[in-house]
């Protein structure tokens, strides 16, 4: 099944440095794909949040306190770790069903919720990469990324 | 497909970064609907929420500030 969805352009949002990048001298920001999404447990929906569109991350993760606040137990979920590309510790994650609202969308996801994350929210590739075609467009300034939602097999 | 951003629709990059520099580590700010200004920061997500509904803002976009501003990798 080919694309049911439209085209949208989100663009990248810049975000500050400490300190410059290694390597990269006189960069004192950089920039991250973020889109704006919300979660829905039951008849609960949070607030819009800025989320980290992630093709490294193998499922899409949450701050706890979102889950929290939207009514979710959270240590009643399958608990997980979660481990980055930097060895070293990792954190506690409990998965949970919840209801994934991007755009116009609202997706059914499993999705882990941790009070480790660093940032709001990351989406990963069960439950946003299988839902959405991500192209990263450099064309514009500022860059940006272009969301196609997908038909499922 | 919309290109670029519109007129008032996203916060300019300068001010966004100084709000993000300006705000404290670990914690949770809000915008407005329109993400043109910053309504609330806190150090939780119902704390930031609240504060923004008492400054009337129902409907805010929420950022969460890492431990501090470094180059993430996810």
């Amino acid at each position: 099944m080919g694309a049911i969805g439209f085209l949208t352009r989100i663009p990248y949002q810049v975000v500050p440095l400490k300190k410059p990048i290694a390597g990269l001298s006189g960069v004192a920001q950089t920039w991250y794909p973020t889109i704006k999404v919300a979660i829905i447990f039951e008849h609960a929906t949070s607030k819009r949040f800025e989320a980290v569109v992630d093709s490294g991350s193998a499922l899409c993760l949450f701050h706890a306190d979102i889950g929290k606040a939207i009514g979710l137990r959270l240590k009643t979920g399958e608990q997980g770790s979660l481990g980055g590309v930097v060895g070293g510790s990792t954190g506690e994650v409990y998965y949970h069903r919840v209801k994934l609202k991007v755009l116009c969308d609202i997706i059914p996801i499993m999705a882990g919720f941790s009070e480790q994350l660093s940032v709001a929210a990351i989406l990963g590739r069960h439950g946003f990469f299988e839902n959405f075609t991500v192209t990263f467009d450099p064309c514009y300034n500022p860059p940006g990324l272009i969301l196609e939602r997908v038909g499922r097999a | 497909m919309g290109v670029g951003r519109r007129a008032g629709e996203y916060m300019l990059a300068e001010e966004r970064l100084r709000i993000l520099r300006d705000a404290a580590p670990n914690s949770w700010i809000a915008l407005s609907e329109d993400e043109g200004r910053l309504v609330a920061a806190a150090a939780t997500y119902e704390e930031v929420v609240m504060l923004a509904a008492k400054e009337g803002v129902e409907d805010p976009v929420l950022i969460k500030t890492p431990d501090e501003w470094v180059p993430l990798v996810f």
